[in-house]
């Protein structure tokens, strides 16, 4: 029956790549959706022309949880989705920072998680160290206000936020702002700040979705890291475009070589990035073998009582196997760099494989975001564009510090990695028992390729459970 | 008179030694112009970059799409970007900025030197002078290596082990090729961003 329900939902989800965003002037008309199987549990998810991929340009990584198909308007408060569409039972519910803090980094068997919409239900516990940049396009001109209202609205610790245009490369003084990449930028900084209330939020807004500013807001965003943030912290990429010959040599803006020689210390910072949205398939920077590529899943639960039942593989989750990145033609090929001692079978030494990890990312169990300017309220909003600034404040509130490069007075020596998070990842799955206890291991559902135990191309490795492993 | 004699040629070797230490001491580094991989060794896994010295400067190519250029002379240090689209884009800035890892070559530089002699050894197969070498900063954080310099390669180091604190980074130099690099490689483009002003704050606050 669950795989079922996934089946639809991600039908549901494909065919939402179909509808037509008509908030930037756009000729055609939205066309509500409809499923060969329509299903009040499928719902309908509405795909922004933001997050609609085209040549030339990176393209945000999320969908809005739609009653009809349509751009959904922004509703003055979170409520149960059933409250809201035409909804009767439901396994899906939206999901807000106390049930994920409950199903990723307490207990998911507390009392089911239930989703709890009331103002002030909270969220997870103070924890975290550094900064984490979230890095995306255009400007969001309510970025702050908005994360002062989802801050307020659910309780939530006060958080550090900053806000820079990354426009010193001269593409623009003021990146023009943009609604599509608003909901995006609103959803970065909110869920960044859910797991780890005690990191600064940065948000890094490039001058536009062109490779060029996206790439040079990358070392904006390192830059700031190091320069203001000496525990390091972690910077999450929210969008992604397809692969090209030239990738490898992009590699590095993604990894971490500082080292500041006068105080002797390291920044460590641990780059993340969507894994995409259309299913199996890959997209760059989330084959970049120095990031951690975040994937989908769906979040189940007992359709009478709400309670979490299980996680599936969402079937939009991205993943799959880069024709570029391979372990000798990466960095300067062989085993160094972020391929150093890739001791994983599926890494090995052959092609990058994703995702790493997973989080929550189907927009029909997608989270309540406040978007003042993207959506004119709040939304539920899904996609892998969830998963990574869960996933980076999830590791930083672990206290993770493994950046790209690092130095080790333990031996004297000189270590390299990023790849030591992911190391350090995979290595538990050999380990049933550390494997079991830190992952959820998702085993249903399909984004083209199925689900199954250990390591897969939805999921990963799982999904995180409790506070260790990642 | 034996004894006498022993003293004497001791004194002597001594005299010679510390002579010897004294004209290093202080002095620049004479390297001819040259370029070569070097190999970071490290616990789990080498690393190669490829590396350009020209006068007391060295660029460091991290990937052809980023290089990273030190000009001592100046006080300078250059990150230079090529991006997807072929565009280019340069930040300039001051050494204490620039926190990166950099080369055991541009540790070797600094306003203060001072060389001493440290044996001889055959390193990758170079017959090698080793110098013991203390350099102090800019900032004045003092920095010791140790140097081993190819005698059949006009003195190009081919292996650099610097300490820095607690740590220890070792580079060994190979494919060395003897000559000025390119000057293209060390030309600074005419507008370079301020690392200060690669972004630009406009907004910071706790949200309460």
């Amino acid at each position: 029956m669950k795989s079922i329900l996934v089946a639809v939902s991600m039908l549901s989800l494909t065919l939402g790549a179909l509808a037509q965003d008509t908030s930037r002037g756009g000729a055609a008309q939205a066309q509500p959706l409809q499923t060969s199987e329509p299903t009040p549990q499928a719902g309908y998810t509405f795909l922004p022309e933001s997050s609609r991929p085209q040549p030339g340009r990176v393209h945000t990584t999320y969908a809005l949880r739609s009653t009809d198909g349509n751009r959904p308007l922004g509703l003055k408060s979170p409520m149960a989705l059933s409250t809201i569409g035409p909804l009767v039972a439901t396994t899906h519910e939206a999901e807000t920072p106390q049930s994920l803090g409950c199903i990723y980094v307490a207990n998911p068997s507390s009392a089911g998680c239930i989703p709890n919409y009331n103002p002030g239900s909270g969220g997870p516990s103070a924890a975290g160290y550094g900064a984490i940049a979230l890095v995306d396009a255009y400007d969001n001109p309510n970025a702050g206000s908005d994360l002062a209202a989802f801050d307020s609205y659910w309780g939530l610790l006060p958080a550090t936020f900053v806000k820079l245009y990354a426009n010193g490369n001269g593409s623009c003084t003021t990146p023009p702002a943009d609604p599509g990449w608003s909901v995006e930028s609103s959803m970065d900084i909110e869920y960044a700040h859910v797991f780890a209330p005690s990191a600064a939020i940065i948000l890094v807004e490039a001058c536009s979705s062109s490779w060029t500013d996206l790439l040079y807001a990358e070392q904006v965003a390192f830059n700031y890291i190091v320069s203001n943030y000496p525990a390091g912290g972690q910077v999450s990429n929210s969008w992604q475009g397809g692969e090209f010959a030239g990738q490898v040599a992009d590699d590095s803006f993604f990894a971490d070589f500082n080292y500041n020689w006068a105080d002797n210390y390291a920044t460590p910072i641990l780059a993340f990035a969507s894994a995409g949205d259309g299913g199996y398939g890959v997209g760059y920077p989330s084959t970049n073998p120095w990031v951690i590529s975040a994937g989908g899943t769906s979040i189940l639960r007992n359709s009478t009582t709400l309670k979490l039942s299980s996680e599936a593989c969402w079937g939009g989750s991205g993943g799959g196997t880069s024709t570029v990145e391979t372990f000798t033609t990466s960095w300067s090929g062989g085993n160094t760099g972020p391929w150093a001692n890739f001791g994983f079978p599926i890494f090995g030494q052959a092609s990058r494989n994703t995702p790493d990890l997973s989080f929550d990312a189907d927009p029909a169990s997608g989270a309540w975001v406040y978007s003042g300017y993207g959506m004119g309220g709040w939304g539920v909003v899904g996609g892998t564009s969830l998963s990574s600034p869960a996933l980076a404040s999830i590791v930083n509130r672990l206290g993770n510090k493994l950046g790209s490069v690092y130095l080790t007075p333990a031996t004297g020596g000189f270590d390299w990695f990023s790849t030591l998070e992911n190391n350090y990842l995979y290595s538990q799955l050999a380990t049933a028992k550390a494997y079991k206890a830190n992952f959820y291991d998702v085993k249903t559902g399909s984004n083209g390729v199925k689900a199954v135990a250990s390591w897969d191309y939805c999921t990963g490795v799982g999904s995180p459970r409790g506070g260790l492993g990642k | 008179m034996q004894s006498r004699t022993v003293f004497g040629k001791v004194a002597t070797a001594a005299f010679i030694l510390m002579f010897s230490a004294l004209v290093h001491a202080q002095s620049a580094w004479d390297f001819p112009d040259f370029s070569a991989t070097q190999v970071l060794e490290s616990r789990k896994a080498d690393m190669s970059l490829k590396v350009y010295r020209s006068g007391t400067s060295v660029r460091i190519d991290r990937s052809p799409a980023l290089s990273t250029l030190y000009i001592p002379a100046e006080k300078e240090v250059y990150n230079l970007t090529t991006y997807p689209d072929r565009s280019h884009q340069c930040v300039a800035m001051k050494p204490e900025q620039a926190k990166m890892l950099p080369s055991p070559l541009e540790l070797l530089e600094g306003p203060e030197l001072k060389r001493t002699d440290a044996g001889t050894e055959t390193v990758e197969g170079h017959p090698c002078r080793i110098e013991d070498v203390t350099v102090t900063r800019l900032d004045g954080k003092k920095i010791e290596s140790r140097v081993w310099r190819a005698q059949d390669l006009q003195g190009v180091p081919v292996k650099i082990e610097s300490h820095v604190g607690e740590f220890t980074l070792t580079a060994v130099y190979r494919d060395i090729k003897l000559g000025s690099p390119d000057p293209g490689l060390f030309t600074i483009p005419e507008k370079c961003t301020p690392f200060e002003k690669m972004g630009q704050v406009v907004e910071q606050k706790i949200i309460k």
